[in-house]
């Protein structure tokens, strides 16, 4: 596969990631409509397999909800750009790329940074009376986001073997 | 060394791709079956994943309905349900002399309560902001809250940001604003305490707002709240249209000539 080939893929697999998201998965029914696909995704590409283009799946999913205007909050650009950021930084300086403890170190690291920038703008709204969200649903949706997206680094680092070859280079 | 110019080609051809495609539209008819998809799967897990919400009867009936269903009947019935929304909303058009398009919904918000959509309809189908978006013969599901050429965004009359013009059913015709209150109910507020205001009484569209027509149904109220030294009580409405089980809807653009 030539190199312009694989990037096609990679970025046609990205384009359909967050269709998923934003269709399927944000119309399910209760908790499971919190599923963070994309970001799950971008943080195990990022931290296990090494790939830095798995950053800007992430941030380019929070420029992708402020294009169309389907965050619940505003500003979605900010939150999933600082998670891009702190993933890249802790899988380059913190963690190794071979335990399931650095994946889910790099995630909660991502999620911290991401929670934050949520957080910062759901203040905002809330001081600014805009119509926040509810505070006990907001905080839920954290925690549930959280709660799937550590669910699924697991299930990706033991379903997916290590010897399994992505078309992307380092 | 190869590798570079093919990127830096593949960055200009995706460049010019999104200033010259109408990516939304492309993107919006990728969406449409997940969130197809999602709105079924949703629609038959009713009350299997959120207890609250689940009835007995509800459950029964839906095991019913699975047992009783092969794929190509279900495929059936999703068809023959289509075609039964679809002339509803003729009835409606007929009977309110409105002018409608018809969109799908193709996405649904990430994240916390908000219930947004996103439809298939833009400003060159003569969506605007403000526009209502009806559900079966006239119940309002929603107003248009951000438009682009090729889609717009629907906000559900129970969204935080959401306020509604509204007239009661009852003998003095109670008009006022409901709000959205957590994305499952609404609020309305400031009514004087020697009206007379009782639950399950109809709550229909005012008239009173721009776009949006007048009789259109939203809900019924749920319960009546009033505070002992506050002059004035709260009606919490529950509406009759479930956003997160919408996959299409009509907005109202105008009146028919």
């Amino acid at each position: 596969m030539t190199s312009s080939a694989r990037l096609t893929s990679i970025v046609l697999a990205c384009v359909l990631l967050a269709a998923f998201e934003t269709g399927f998965i944000a119309s399910l029914p209760g908790a499971w409509r919190f599923l963070p696909v994309v970001f799950a995704t971008s943080v195990y590409l990022v931290q296990l397999r090494g790939w830095r283009f798995g950053g800007w799946l992430l941030a380019g999913f929070g420029v992708l909800l402020d294009l169309l205007g389907i965050g619940a909050l505003p500003w979605q650009t900010l939150a999933y750009g600082a998670a891009a950021l702190a993933v890249y930084a802790v899988s380059l300086h913190v963690f190794s790329n071979r335990s399931l403890y650095g994946l889910l170190g790099a995630g909660l690291a991502g999620w911290t940074a991401w929670a934050a920038g949520q957080a910062a703008v759901w203040g905002a709204l809330a001081l600014t009376r805009q119509g926040a969200p509810d505070g006990r649903a907001f905080l839920a949706y954290l925690g549930w986001h959280l709660f799937f997206l550590m669910l699924l680094l697991a299930i990706l680092f033991y379903a997916v073997p290590r010897r399994t070859r992505l078309p992307v280079h380092r | 060394m190869k590798r570079a110019p093919a990127r830096w080609l593949l960055a200009a051809l995706a460049l010019a791709a999104a200033l010259l495609v109408p990516w939304r539209r492309l993107f919006g008819a990728l969406q449409r079956p997940f969130a197809a998809a999602g709105t079924w799967v949703d629609a038959r897990a009713f009350g299997l994943f959120d207890p609250a919400t689940a009835s007995p009867a509800r459950v029964a009936q839906l095991e019913a309905q699975l047992a009783a269903a092969a794929v190509d009947h279900a495929s059936d019935q999703a068809l023959k349900q289509e075609n039964d929304d679809l002339r509803s909303r003729l009835n409606f058009v007929a009977r309110a002399k409105a002018r409608m398009v018809s969109a799908d919904v193709v996405a649904r918000t990430v994240g916390a309560d908000a219930d947004r959509f996103e439809i298939d309809r833009g400003s060159r189908d003569g969506l605007a902001v403000g526009m209502p978006a009806v559900v079966e013969d006239g119940v309002l599901a929603g107003k248009v809250v951000s438009v682009s050429d090729a889609d717009a965004v629907v906000a559900a009359v129970t969204d935080p940001g959401v306020r509604t013009a509204v007239s009661l059913l009852n003998g003095a015709r109670t008009i006022g604003v409901a709000t959205g209150l957590d994305g499952t109910m609404m609020a309305l507020t400031y009514i004087p305490k020697d009206v007379d205001v009782e639950a399950n009484e109809i709550v229909v569209t005012s008239g009173l707002e721009d776009r949006v027509p007048s009789g259109l149904v939203i809900g019924v109220v749920n319960a009546v709240e009033s505070a002992g030294t506050d002059p004035f009580k709260q009606a919490v409405i529950q509406p009759l249209a479930d956003p997160r089980r919408v996959s299409s809807v009509s907005i109202i653009v105008g009146s028919a000539p």
